[in-house]
């Protein structure tokens, strides 16, 4: 087209030109308008509104500031605008559940959310200021917020020390430890434990070959496919140990051929005195007594045995060592013999005690487990195995290794394959991208992966090795929560020196009482200054806390102090010279500065003051409600009919004054007594003695 | 304009712009109750799980620590010592004594304990032994768990 | 004194004869000058040949790849308000630009649009500019200047990348220069001299930041100078074909 002449434009170029320019406008319009309508300024005013229908408005409006709001930490690497929607965080007013969210404030917490941020616990996009971009993963940020039921991931970041404000974590970090995932990953700050399987070096002499082809099928006491621990049918539920490894027959075949060839240094035949054995071989009722023995000796402490109450059955005991319901059908008697009286022959780690048996106690003991603790229908699904052919063990051998049995079972001479599962000491700082799906239909976030890879592990890799465990979805949580707050070290110095290590254990005596301590495992199940066991009570302040006498007698033969608990003491027929250097070095060492032992003279109790405090237990203050005295009294705290012999007075006046300050966290509240109440209750438990504490014999004073 | 052009210049174009289009899946719905902090069984109907938040949660962990004891029929170690008492305290889900009663003086029996409040000496007082905010928690936390559920009244809630 | 009279004691002023040479334009020669001697008034060619100006002549590539440096210059300009090249403030940068600046993502997105165009229009023209015979005696020079042009843009696109910081760029940048470095004989030199350093650190970030927003530029500026001022005396657009060479 032509122009005429200067000006004269075509009126088809100038409607083309009018038309362009609108679209222009209109295409330039679209982010000022995106701008003006975002979704922050939306929250805010909505926030204002809010606020002007509470009743401190003007508090609330004084604190409230228009446009982006964020918490700004440059050494800390924190840069969070969450406060920009989430206006009411701080605002203790705004703290019921009532209050709509974003504007419901923080729960109150031990951080200070304008000193850490937000991120740093719930993770997702700090910078952000739109929804989605901060809560979810989206193509410029892979990491989103953590749901709050694994909150707790985010305190173990930092504190590698177990918290009581997170049971979900300390439980996760205890099934890691329990469940031995330390045996084929590398984890952080989870210690490999002492007895990670049972060391298999001597097995050959413990086993048979058939136990073993049964344990290898089904490695429990037997679980049922939901899951449940089933004894003989019947179900209880217990965690179970070893997982399920998926092993074909002919591989099971193989292994407890191999197995049953390790036999290290011969089992002798078992000993005993001939006079004991021929007086007792005739008792119609051997295994009863020895039943009675087996009972008196709390082996239930450690071991559990499933105990049939009405219709259900439950596994009734401690988890320290293996459960016991059909041992008997087990293990070989010469073995059993050998092992109880030296456990540390066959087992040089194992945290079995090493008793004091008389011929008479391990005769009646041990024909009690070899027969009554039995099933003959244990084995009755193993095929006959024929003895073992020189290449079926030679596969046995390499599947030890291949199967990752090396990782969890020591035996001499193997040495396991290094990093036989992912290293996962930084699993919770991984992003999606990093993580491994394959061509599974899992949903692609961290928390299902985690998930998935522990319920069914080929369902993310077909070809993977890793066993199949059942856990209950508490627990699976628990497992996870642990596992997300596994991050590595922080990026920055700075936030380096903030982690808060975990304590390692440091009590290791020495001398004698180091010997006695190690042979009969006291840190097994009680604590000295916090490093030993969870059990029995900590006996860091043992010696301010119990009279000498007492102590020596309770050793011989522990009594109930507490009518419910299942867990006892066991009877290690301690010598007297034994109970002797325990009980010094419990007086001499396990001292609290607050407890004066000398300052209190027990001369300065009057049986008036015994008769007022007598007043004071049982009608001001109710102490029955909770402690027994005979056979009346509440269950929670110990049974005091023989305090008078077992306390010492300085500490009972010091106890009633703040228990908080000699037992942190216990139970026993802490009342404003004056200073003649507390010496009055001191003189009246002081007179709480029972006839000589010895000839109760094995009935413990108190409540049955 | 030819065809050609047509082609070239607006066609071709707006099948490559359109063609980088997305459909981002529409996210799962949150489900409160597995997002929730912890969760308690409900006592009258075991399938039915209750959520509990930050605050209720520490209060179920002291409740288990220091009340459990007297006010639930099994505990920890096996049996209750609730059986024991006279009069017999109420369980810590009791609905129907509780939920009358107002958050002060809940809050102020557990403080000061049972004779201060005219009722058992039974109760201790815990004002010594626990902080004001757990104090709060244990409180929040028997309301949560309440039965029948315990519904907070019409003013805002006093702290 | 009147109006008139101070204001021709102004126009006597050193000042103002140092600004305005020649003096109010009253007489015929004055205008002139006036018109001759501004530059802003020469900056586009005193005549135009219409058939230069028909789409199907050049379809407008040269004028789009210009128009193109300049929106990069323009909102390029306004994105290094916000920018600091250093290592990790760059990235949050982006976010800032993302999330707090009024129309930050409408002004990145701008950028990066348009660099996307430039990159087209510049190939695209070059092709054309081959299909058409631009490249012909006289005018071989041009098309060398072109050929360098297209390294440029190419170049500016390349350091313009690494800026974002962000996993994208870091490695982007790191392939790059890994085959830089196999060139024959300067190749890991030139990778040094590039990275300032041995590896993608806050040395490349500051370099690549430098070659984007000045020395490319500078350079990109200077050679379309060039590159008009050639089309300019050869005679214009589409002129090749009929004229012969000036001898």
């Amino acid at each position: 087209m032509t122009a005429k002449k200067m000006g004269e434009i075509s009126t088809r170029l100038r409607a083309i030109f009018a038309l362009v320019s609108v679209a222009f406008v209109a295409v330039l319009a679209v982010s000022p308008v995106r701008d003006f309508f975002q979704s922050w300024k939306r929250y805010e005013k909505n926030y204002v509104s809010y606020a002007q229908t509470r009743p401190d408005t003007k508090r609330l409006l004084a604190d409230f500031h228009p446009g982006i709001d964020q918490i700004w930490l440059p050494e800390m690497r924190v840069l969070d605008r969450c406060t920009t929607c989430h206006q009411g965080i701080s605002q203790t007013s705004l703290s019921d559940a009532s209050v709509p969210q974003p504007f419901r404030a923080h729960p109150a917490i031990p951080h200070d959310v304008k000193k850490w941020g937000c991120v740093v616990c719930h993770r997702g996009q700090g910078p952000a200021t739109e929804i989605s971009e901060a809560h979810e993963t989206t193509l410029a940020w892979e990491q989103p917020l953590l749901p709050i039921r694994f909150i707790q991931a985010s305190c173990g970041v930092c504190h590698r020390a177990d918290l009581p404000q997170t049971p979900k974590l300390n439980r996760g970090r205890e099934l890691l430890s329990q469940l031995n995932c330390s045996g084929c990953h590398h984890l952080q700050d989870i210690e490999r434990p002492a007895m990670l399987g049972p060391d298999l070096s001597n097995v050959g002499n413990k086993l048979t070959r058939q136990w073993i082809y049964k344990w290898l099928k089904e490695p429990h006491t037997v679980v049922d496919s939901s899951g449940n621990t089933v004894v003989d049918g019947y179900e209880t539920v217990e965690e179970p140990r070893m997982p399920q490894f998926r092993l074909t027959d002919p591989e099971i075949k193989a292994l407890s051929a191999y197995l049953t060839t390790l036999k290290g240094q011969p089992i002798e035949p078992a000993k005993f005195d001939q006079g004991v054995v021929a007086s007792l071989q005739k008792s119609p009722d051997l295994a009863d007594q020895g039943e009675v023995r087996f009972r008196q000796m709390f082996c239930t402490t450690c071991h559990s045995l499933a105990v049939t109450q009405g219709d259900e059955t439950k596994l009734i005991g401690g988890n320290i060592g293996p459960e016991l319901t059909k041992v008997g059908s087990k293990i070989n008697p010469d073995w059993l013999v050998a092992w109880l009286r030296d456990p540390q022959s066959y087992l040089p780690h194992a945290l079995m005690p090493r008793y004091r048996w008389s011929d008479q106690d391990l005769y009646k003991v041990t024909q009690y487990i070899n027969t009554r603790l039995t099933d003959p229908e244990l084995l009755s699904n193993v095929p006959p195995l024929e003895e073992p052919a020189q290449e079926e063990i030679r596969l046995g051998q390499r599947l030890f290794l291949e199967k990752g049995c090396a990782s969890c079972h020591v035996i001499q001479g193997v040495s396991p394959q290094k990093d036989f599962g992912p290293d996962l000491a930084i699993l919770g700082s991984k992003n999606v991208s990093q993580l491994e799906f394959g061509n599974s239909s899992i949903p692609r976030n961290i928390i299902s992966y985690i998930q998935a890879k522990i319920t069914d592990p080929l369902s993310v890799n077909p070809a993977a090795r890793m066993p199949q465990y059942r856990l209950t979805p508490t627990d699976l949580d628990a497992i996870t929560t642990a596992l997300l707050g596994m991050t590595g070290s922080p990026a920055n110095s700075s936030l380096a020196r903030l982690i808060v290590p975990r304590a390692q254990g440091a009590f290791h005596p020495a001398g004698a009482f180091g010997e006695l301590s190690d042979r009969y495992k006291c840190a097994a199940c009680h604590r000295f200054n916090g490093d030993g066991g969870n059990l029995a009570p900590e006996l860091s302040f043992e010696g301010s806390r119990a009279q000498r006498q007492w102590i020596m007698d309770f050793l011989k033969n522990p009594q109930t102090l507490r009518p419910t608990l299942i867990f006892r003491m066991p009877q290690f027929n301690l010598t007297d010279q034994d109970a002797s250097v325990i009980a010094d070095y419990l007086g001499m060492v396990t001292q609290s500065a607050a407890v004066k032992l000398s300052a209190v003279d027990q001369k300065q109790f009057t049986p008036q003051m015994a008769e007022m405090g007598k007043q004071l237990y049982e009608v001001k203050y109710q102490c029955n409600a909770c402690h027994t005295i005979g056979s009346a009294g509440g269950y929670v705290g110990p049974n005091l009919s023989n305090a008078g012999n077992w306390l010492n007075a300085a500490w009972i006046e010091e106890w009633l004054k703040n228990p908080q300050a000699l037992v942190p966290g216990t139970i026993e509240p802490r009342r404003s007594l004056t200073e003649q109440e507390v010496q009055a209750l001191t003189a009246y438990v002081l007179t709480l003695k029972q006839k000589a504490p010895g000839s109760a014999g094995t009935t413990a004073g108190g409540a049955q | 304009m030819k065809r050609r052009d047509l082609i070239l210049f607006l066609i071709i174009p707006s099948i490559a712009i359109l063609s980088s289009c997305q459909h981002k899946p529409a996210a799962a719905p949150a489900n409160p109750l597995l997002n929730a902090y912890d969760v308690e069984q409900s006592s009258t109907d075991p399938q039915r799980l209750i959520p509990l938040n930050y605050q209720q949660a520490q209060g179920k962990r002291v409740f288990n620590n220091n009340c459990v004891w007297c006010h639930a029929d099994s505990t920890p170690a096996g049996p209750s010592n609730r059986s024991n008492l006279t009069p017999t305290p109420p369980l810590f889900t009791d609905g129907e004594t509780f939920n009358s009663l107002s958050d002060d003086l809940m809050r102020n029996t557990i403080t000061l304990g049972g004779s201060a409040m005219g009722k058992s000496a039974i109760m201790p007082p815990w004002g010594q032994t626990l902080t004001p905010d757990e104090i709060r928690a244990v409180l929040a936390y028997a309301r949560a768990v309440a039965q029948p559920p315990y519904k907070a009244s019409a003013r805002p809630a006093s702290q | 004194m009147t109006t008139e009279e101070m204001l021709n004691r102004l126009r006597a002023t050193r000042a103002w004869m140092s600004i305005f040479r020649r003096g109010p334009a009253r007489t015929n020669r004055t205008r002139s000058l006036a018109i001759f001697g501004n530059v802003f008034l020469h900056l586009l060619p005193v005549k135009v040949r219409e058939q230069s100006l028909r789409v199907r002549a050049t379809y407008y590539l040269g004028t789009i790849s210009f128009f193109m440096f300049v929106v990069l210059t323009l909102t390029g300009i306004f994105l290094m308000f916000y920018y600091h090249p250093a290592a990790p403030q760059a990235y949050l940068d982006m976010k800032d630009l993302r999330f707090v600046v009024s129309n930050g993502v409408f002004l990145r997105n701008m950028h990066r649009v348009a660099a996307h165009i430039m990159v087209i229009a510049v190939f695209w023209h070059m092709f054309h500019v081959f299909y058409r015979g631009g490249y012909r005696p006289p005018h071989e020079f041009n098309w060398a200047i072109g050929v360098v042009l297209l390294l440029l843009t190419l170049l500016l696109s390349y350091t313009g990348y690494l800026l974002p910081w962000d996993q994208l760029a870091f490695w982007a940048i790191t392939v790059g220069t890994n085959i830089l470095s196999s060139a024959p004989f300067v190749g890991p030199q030139l990778r040094y001299l590039l990275l300032g350093g041995n590896l993608v650190g806050e040395n490349a970030l500051l370099r690549f930041y430098v070659l984007h927003c000045v020395i490319l530029p500078l350079l990109a500026a200077l050679l379309i100078a060039v590159h008009f001022w050639r089309i300019r005396k050869d005679g214009g657009l589409t002129v090749g074909e009929s004229n012969e060479r000036d001898k």
